[in-house]
This record gives C-alpha cells, structure tokens and sequence, in this order.
C-alpha cells in the first residue's frame, strides 16, 4: 500500500516534550493566580497549627489555671487565657480541629447528596427530574437559618449532630449545579460516542461524565467549606452549635461576648484576645478558602482550552 | 482628482500580542494596496493573521493584550494610525465599514433591527430619527430584505441567518463607506444563502463603487469575488498578486497546496490521494525561524530555516512572492512539475 | 460478496422533535427534521447525505445507528430490524456500526488519554485485554497516521486534525463494517481537511467499509462518494450515482445547490440558479413538495398540494420532482 506509507511518514507530530497530565496543566494555572496560592498558603498554616499546637504545648483544651484567669497574651500564654484560666492558643487550635471538621466532613457530605441526587436528575431525566427539582424547590424555600437553629435546638448541638444538620441542609444547590453539568456533558459528542460503541449508562455516568464534573465539585466544595464555618460561628454565637467544653471558634467567640465590655483582667482593660483571635481565625478561613475556589474555578476549566 | 493613488495603502504593518504564555505576531510586516473600488482577497487557515490585519485597519485591536507596533496605514492618503481615537470613531461605520462572520453576535438582541441600523446614521449623518428609519427602509430594500417597513420593526432573533447578514450589509452601507471589510462575511451561512449574499455583494460593489477587503479562508468565494488576493500564513505575506496570477500560476508552495489540496465540484471522484501539505499549521507562541512554512514545504532548502525570504516583487506586475525557491529560480510552475 | 449485497436498509424513516410549550409542557409543535426518508446503502460503497441546515442529514445519521431513536418507519442492518429491538440486544450490533464526530473538540473525553478511549471498546465487548489490547491500540493509532506512544497523551495536547485521527481510531476500534461520518472535515481547516480525507478514502478501501457520510461540503462528498442523496427539509429530493448527479442532476433544488457553489476558479463563469427567500422552518414545512417556494419551475395547483414521490426517472437514478 504505498499510499497508507506516504500518510505515515510524512505526518509527523510534534508533540511537546513533557507530557502534561490534566493535574500538571490544573496546577501550571492554578499558581499564577495569586491570591489562590495566597489562600492555599494561609489555609495550610491554619491546618497545621490546628494540628500540631496542641501535640508540642504544655496545656490541653480543657487544663484550667483559675489564678491565671483573664491573662493577657504573655510568654506564658501566647495568647491569653480565658474566663477559666485555660490557654486560648492551645483551645484555638482545638477549635480550629473541630470547626475545619465539621465544615469539611458536612460539605463534603452534602456535596455527595447533591451529586447523586442531582447526578440522577440530569441523567435520566423526565419525570424523576421533575420531582426531584420540585423537591429542591420546596426545600429552598425554608429558610435555612430559624430551621438551623430549631434542628440544633431539637437534637443537641453534638459534633455529629451538626454535621448532619449541615449535610441535610446543604446539598440543594448543589444538586442544582450537579444536574446542570450532567444535563450539558450529557449532550456532548464523546458522551454520544460512548453510547455509540455500547457503553451501560453506568459507565457513561461514572466513566464519562462524573470525571468532568470533578472540578465543579471541588470548586463547590471548597466554597461551601467557608459557608459552612461561617454559618457553624454563628449557631455557636446562639449557643446552638458545638456546645462546651469541646471549642470552637463559634462557641469561643460566644463565650467572649460576655466578658466584652469588662472582666477582672490581670491588665484591667477588656479582655480583647478572647474575641480577636478567634475572629480572626474564622475571617482568615473564609477568606482564604474563597481566595482558593476562585483560583480552582479558573485553573480547573472543565473544558480544558488550552 | 484626489490626491492619492491607493484609497488603503498599509506598509509595514506589525501587530503582536503580548499573552501570559508568550508574545504572538500576529501579523509581521503585512504591506497592502487597495484602489478605489478594488476587490482585495485575504486568504489564509485560521491564526494566519487575516482577521487581525483587517481589525488593525480599523483600529479595533483589544489594548493590552494586543498592540500595533509599527507602520502606517493610509487611508485616503492619511495615516489612521496617527489619528486620535474620536476621529476614528467618525471614520468607523463611515467611511469604512465592517461587516462580520456571525451577525447574530454582532447584532443587540434587545434593540430592533431598525433601532440599531438607524443608530449609525443618526451619529454619522446627523439625521432626525425619522428620516433615519426612512433611510434604513430604503437601505433595507438595497439589500433585498422584502417586507422592509416591517422588517425595520424586527429583533435580530426573528430573523434568518441570512437575512441578519443583510441587515448588517445595509447597516455598512448605510453611510456610503469608501471601503468595506468583510470578515469570513458568508462563513456562517448555508450555499444557497451564500450565493444571494455573494450576488448582493457584487451588485451592490458595482451600483456604489466601494473598495472591499474580503477576508476569507474559501478559495472559491475569493476566485468570483477579488481582483487582488493576499495569500497569508503565521502572520506573513506569502503571495500577493492578481486572481488570475493566483489560481493559475500559484508561485508559493503555500498558495499551490492551499489550492490544489481543496476537494472541488469541476473535479471528479477519485480513489488518488489529494494532494495535502503536511503537518500542522505552527504554534504562534514559538514560530519556526527563517521562512514560517519551511517545517511543511516539501522544496525545502538550506537557507528556509535560517533567513527569512523577503517579499520580491516580480518587474512590471503586481505581484510578489515570499519564497527562497522563488528567488532562486524565478517563475515556477508546479503543476507541470506535478510534485507535492 | 456480492458487490450489490445492500448493507443497510431505510423505509420510510420519520423523525420528530416536540416543542413543548404551555405551563404542562404540553407538545404544541414537532419540528419535522426527518419526515419519510427512505434509502439504502450497499456493501463497501460510500453514500453521500448532502443538504443545507434544517435538511435533517445529521439526524438521519444518529437515527441509523439508535443514537436518537426514530419516530416511526424501519432500519434494517444486513438483514436484521433494528428500529425497534432492545438496547440490550442492540449493544453487539454496536461493534459493526460506528460514527465519526465533527467537532474534533467535543467529541473526544477531555479526562481521558487516547489509549483509555480506544481500549474502551474493546473492553465493552469483551474483544481483547491486556497486551492485546495495548497492541491493537497502537495499530489503531499507526493505521490513523499517529504513533504509538501517543497512546499515553490527552486530548487537549493534539491539534485540531490530529484529534480527529483520533476519533476515527476510536470508531475503528471494533473493526466495524459501516461508519456514519458526521460532516468529519468540516471544522478543520483547509490544509488539514485534505490530509483526513485522504485517511477516510485509503481507510475506506483497506478495510472495505461501508460509509454513510454527512456533508454540506458538495466538494468533499464529489471526491469521495459512490452515490449521493441530496435532502431538503427531511426528505430527499434526488438520489444517484456520483457522476449522474454532478453531471446531471435532475432535481432543481440539486441544480441550484450545485451552481451556488463558488469555484476557485476566475475563469469558471457559469450561469447560476440563484435561489429566492429562506429555507423555511422544519417546524412548519411547505405543502405539497417541500421546495415549491423557492422553486423556479413551480407549478401552482400541483407542486404546493401533492407531495412528490422519489421515483426512479433513470436507471438508478431517483428524483422527487412532479416536473422530471
């Protein structure tokens, strides 16, 4: 066949040298922004201190110094102690511990019944979509926060609890967003393909269309962590989120708010490390994980332009 | 008389674009002539700089990232580059027009159609609003729009997709432009469309005597439209020269494989292999040096990867040729040689 | 085989799309993009579906291969009705039929690599694993004009052409005996479109397939096609061998199509057929035949009431005009 070796020889691609798997190029875009990185850094240094802290101090969560009540930050306690005498650095970093679980574990877990539920909107359509986007309606249109706070009321504010709460909660919009990308993909020419060459509809799912979702799920994921802290700060600022004496940012902001206007410091003077630290824990935390959505949304371009 | 030989006279035009990833060129010291009531052709595949020279013309390049570096571009015998932005805005839509590929995008979906056309003839004119929309039914009518008193009351999405291509036409028109630039104008369209708005294009040329840049990659639209044709690749001239000169005696390996590699309706089925030009068209961040085809050029020689060949224009014509073949061994004739 | 064997078999296909509308989404209209098409396709030939947009050539081809399930009429492959069987019996039947996208941008799974997607098939249908499927991927891949390692690289790192070598690799996969080919060059560019072509022609006669090609291009489907049929609004207006439909078509929606076409050539003057108005909309077609709006030969009183039946006015040579 002389025409099959002319075609061979004489298409010569040049691929570039390095071969770019999706991560590497997601990666390459993802450090030019720079307040993602800034908010990769920042989020990093919060997780570690949340997690080494109070492995290497001398304190635990819990170790009360009644004498040392009110301290002001010292060499002693770097941050000051509180109205029970207990070091608010080593009780940050436990608060931080609880706080980065519950937003994780609860946004993870509503995002997991978002996709399936809007997973299975999307993809089959017709009458199940229909119900199941009425559902999300009517969900929606509860607010959110007085049924917050009567759940929490009615079960307790556990750790699990409020994980559950948040998860139960959660997920609307997200199946919203899930379907969408499911209802699009589902159009697209290499989904067609896959049906052409006899692939099941669980191939076509799991194969084909969730992998593209993956980086709206973790976009999404990552924005609903810093809703989630937020909205666990204020339960606790109700005194319905995580309740003492396991800290939280939340619960250990609340707890401040009594002593704001005065309280027997060692200075005198209001005791403004107990209500600065962790708010500034909680502003950090938002922040930077919205700095790091933003830079996910644009480095994980779903279509991949190059 | 006027006092200039070319309406557009561009030399030397060099617009690059400076990108996160590398800087573009592209377009690299693109040179064009075009008299009054002149057909030019801009033929090239898709990042060879056409859409670009024409956007430069209008000065209608997106600053940063783009920049025109250097040249002048004469138009009616003064440089437009020097020009302050308020007057090109009065020369924009009147005495040079433009007209695009998709004219759904190119039209506001919420204004009707008679609303938008008649907006350029109040700025450029200075009609009264009423006047204006009598105009733009007259204009309507030029181009074929039956029904055009209620034409004039429609949105864009009410009508075909050759039917906004005429909406846009009359809108060019509608100021009596000395040149129009039509960029890939019949692209969009199916060939029975194309071939009324083909039709309109040249009636219209003959009925108003405007000079129009077509910039399109189909050779068969050029061949019926242009007098000239300026064949670009990787933001270069490669060939410029007459219609005819073009299609019958191709002189850049480029312009011969671009046309000889087109399926065409006047040839037969064939079990024979079209004649391709391999590879792909060059990465614009990294262009190959010396001649910019020389990776796909099957007459490759030495001094194609090392110095870039000037345009040389051939003695007593208007045509010239970018190519170190060409320069060395004068007129070629492919087709008779039968490579490629 | 016999050279005339008929491959794959078309009676009276219709496909409609509802518009729902209304607070009940309640049907208020079809748009009509298949209305009676009727064909066959024989054994190793090539057969050319032209028309402009709205003709419903595309649909046609999905509708073939139960991608889009018809509305009503009978598809048979080598002898079997597949209109109507189940998708689990329809899955075998897959591996003889395959389809070459347009868009060699969308078409191809961005988070997977080349040798995911062409050993995917393979794997469905169970026809090699292991080393053996490795080695029939980068077959695949020389057989298209790519290399072998290129089996480890995603999409987005090839061209525009190269992408579609791809996605003809992919439709090869399972040794298939028929390919629709969905407008395959038309997003390329110039330069490129002749190298695929010249894939499909050398591929087409190695591996004896059968092709269903969907073109606008009436170039491409010239060099390329055995027969052509030309669809205007869901039916076909004329169907023949190549050379009789370039040479002398019948139809005078062929003829007009034929003379729209620009020809690179400024010597070329011909007289052309410049149609009047619109295509009209497949929601709400023409009466009688389809193309009498736009027709120069329109007879009033037949041609906007009857509908022209596709008849054979020449030894295979099949026109729907009152007037032929």
């Amino acid at each position: 066949m002389p025409e099959v070796t002319s075609i061979k020889k004489s298409t010569e691609f040049d691929l570039s040298k390095e071969e770019y798997s999706y991560w590497g190029v997601v990666w390459n875009r993802f450090r030019r922004h720079r307040m993602a990185v800034f908010g990769l850094v920042i989020l990093t240094i919060i997780v570690l201190f949340s997690i080494i802290t109070p492995l290497i101090s001398h304190y635990e969560f819990d170790t009360m110094s009644l004498e040392d009540r009110f301290s002001p930050p010292s060499s002693q306690f770097l941050l000051g102690t509180d109205e029970l005498g207990r070091d608010v650095l080593v009780r940050l970093a436990y608060g931080g511990r609880v706080s980065l679980f519950v937003a994780i574990v609860a946004s993870i877990s509503s995002l997991i019944i978002g996709a399936i539920i809007g997973g299975i909107s999307g993809f089959f359509g017709g009458w199940l979509d229909n119900f199941l986007m009425r559902l999300v309606d009517v969900l929606l249109s509860i607010p959110t926060f007085p049924l917050l706070m009567i759940l929490a009321m009615y079960f307790g504010g556990s750790l699990w609890n409020i994980i559950l709460i948040f998860a139960i909660l959660g997920w609307m919009g997200e199946s919203r967003l899930i379907r969408g990308y499911f209802l699009s993909i589902k159009e697209t020419e290499f989904v067609e393909a896959a049906f052409a060459i006899g692939a099941s509809s669980r191939r076509i799912i799991f194969r084909h269309i969730m992998p593209n979702t993956l980086a709206v799920l973790l976009v999404s994921v990552t924005l609903s962590v810093g809703g989630v802290i937020l909205f666990e700060a204020a339960l606790s600022y109700l005194g319905l989120g995580i309740q003492p004496p396991t800290p939280s940012w939340g619960n250990m902001l609340q707890r401040s708010m009594e002593y704001i206007l005065g309280a027997p410091t060692k200075g005198g003077g209001p005791p403004w490390w107990l209500t600065f630290y962790p708010g500034l824990m909680i502003f950090l935390t938002a922040l930077s994980v919205n700095f790091l959505g933003d830079g996910l949304r644009d480095a994980l371009d779903p279509r991949m332009k190059m | 008389m006027p006092e200039y030989d070319y309406l557009v006279d561009v030399r030397n035009l060099k617009t690059f674009f400076y990108t996160e990833d590398g800087v573009v060129p592209a377009v690299d010291r693109v040179s064009l002539r075009i008299k009054s009531g002149e057909t030019l052709g801009v033929v090239g595949e898709s990042g060879c700089g056409k859409s670009v020279t024409s956007l430069s013309i209008m000065r209608l390049i997106q600053e940063p990232p783009g920049k025109i570096l250097e040249g002048e571009i004469f138009f009616k015998g003064e440089n437009l580059l020097l020009k302050p932005e308020e007057e090109m805005r009065k020369i924009r839509g009147g005495d040079i027009a433009m007209i695009f590929q998709e004219p759904m995008t190119s039209l506001n979906p919420v204004y009707t159609v008679g609303d938008q056309v008649s907006e350029a003839i109040i700025l450029h004119q200075g009609l009264s609003k009423k006047d204006a929309i009598d105009k733009v039914v007259q204009m309507f009518k030029l181009v074929g729009i039956s029904d055009a008193e209620r034409r004039v009351n429609s949105y864009p999405h009410q009508l075909s997709g050759g039917m906004r291509q005429r909406v846009m036409i009359a809108m060019a028109l509608s100021c009596s432009p000395d040149l129009l630039i039509a960029d890939e104008p019949t692209t969009a369209l199916d060939v029975t469309i194309q071939a009324q708005i083909l039709e309109l294009m040249k009636e219209l040329k003959g009925r108003l005597g405007m000079a129009i840049i077509l910039v399109t990659h189909n050779l068969g639209v050029v061949a019926e439209m242009a007098q000239n044709i300026m064949v670009m690749y990787a933001g270069k001239v490669v060939e410029y020269a007459s219609a005819r000169d073009i299609f019958k005696t191709p002189q850049h390996p480029y312009s011969y494989g671009l046309l000889y590699s087109v399926p065409r309706l006047d040839r037969g089925k064939s079990k024979e292999p079209l004649l391709t030009i391999e590879g792909i068209v060059p990465n614009p961040y990294n262009m190959p040096p010396g001649c910019r085809f020389h990776p796909r050029c099957k007459f490759r020689m030495d001094i194609c990867d090392k110095e870039e060949p000037p345009l040389t224009a051939i003695e007593n014509s208007e045509r010239s040729v970018a190519c170190w073949l060409f320069i060395r061994r004068g007129k070629q004739d492919f087709l008779s040689e039968g490579v490629i | 085989m016999a050279k005339d064997e008929v491959l794959v078999e078309v009676k009276n296909l219709f496909k409609y799309f509802p518009i729902s509308g209304g607070v009940f989404g309640r049907t208020v209209a079809n748009v009509k993009a298949v209305d009676g098409v009727s064909f066959i396709i024989r054994k190793g030939e090539a057969l050319g579906l032209v028309g402009e947009s709205g003709s419903g050539k595309t649909t046609v081809g999905r509708t073939l291969l139960r991608l889009i399930e018809p509305t009503k009429g009978k598809i048979t492959y080598d002898g079997v009705d597949i209109t109507t069987i189940s998708r689990a019996k329809l899955r075998p039947m897959r591996k003889h039929m395959q389809i070459i996208f347009q868009d060699p941008f969308g078409s191809l799974n961005p988070r997977m690599t080349v040798g995911e997607m062409l050993g995917e098939p393979m794997e469905i249908h169970g026809v090699a694993h292991g080393r053996d499927k490795d080695h029939r991927i980068q077959d695949l891949l020389e057989l298209v004009g790519l290399r072998g390692e290129h089996a480890r690289r995603y999409p987005h790192e090839f061209s525009g052409g190269q992408r579609q070598r791809v996605g003809i690799a992919r439709a090869l996969a399972l040794n298939p005996a028929f390919i629709v080919a969905d407008e395959p060059v038309s997003a390329l560019d110039v330069s490129i479109q002749a190298q695929i072509i010249n894939l499909l022609i050398d591929l087409q006669s190695r591996l004896n397939l059968t092709f269903l090609f969907i073109a606008h291009d009436l170039g491409v489907v010239k060099r390329m096609c055995d027969t052509v049929a030309v669809m205007y609004l869901g039916n076909i207006m004329e169907h023949a061998e190549n050379t009789k439909l370039f040479g002398q078509p019948l139809h005078p929606y062929t003829q007009a199509l034929l003379s729209a076409v620009p020809i690179p050539d400024p010597d070329i003057k011909r007289e052309r057929i410049i149609l009047r108005g619109d295509i009209p909309s497949p929601v709400n077609p023409p009466p009688g035949c389809k193309f009498h709006t736009r027709c120069q030969n329109f007879i009033s009183g037949l041609c906007d009431v009857k509908i022209p039946e596709l008849r054979e006015v020449r030894p295979l040579h099949l026109v729907a005009c009152h007037l032929v």
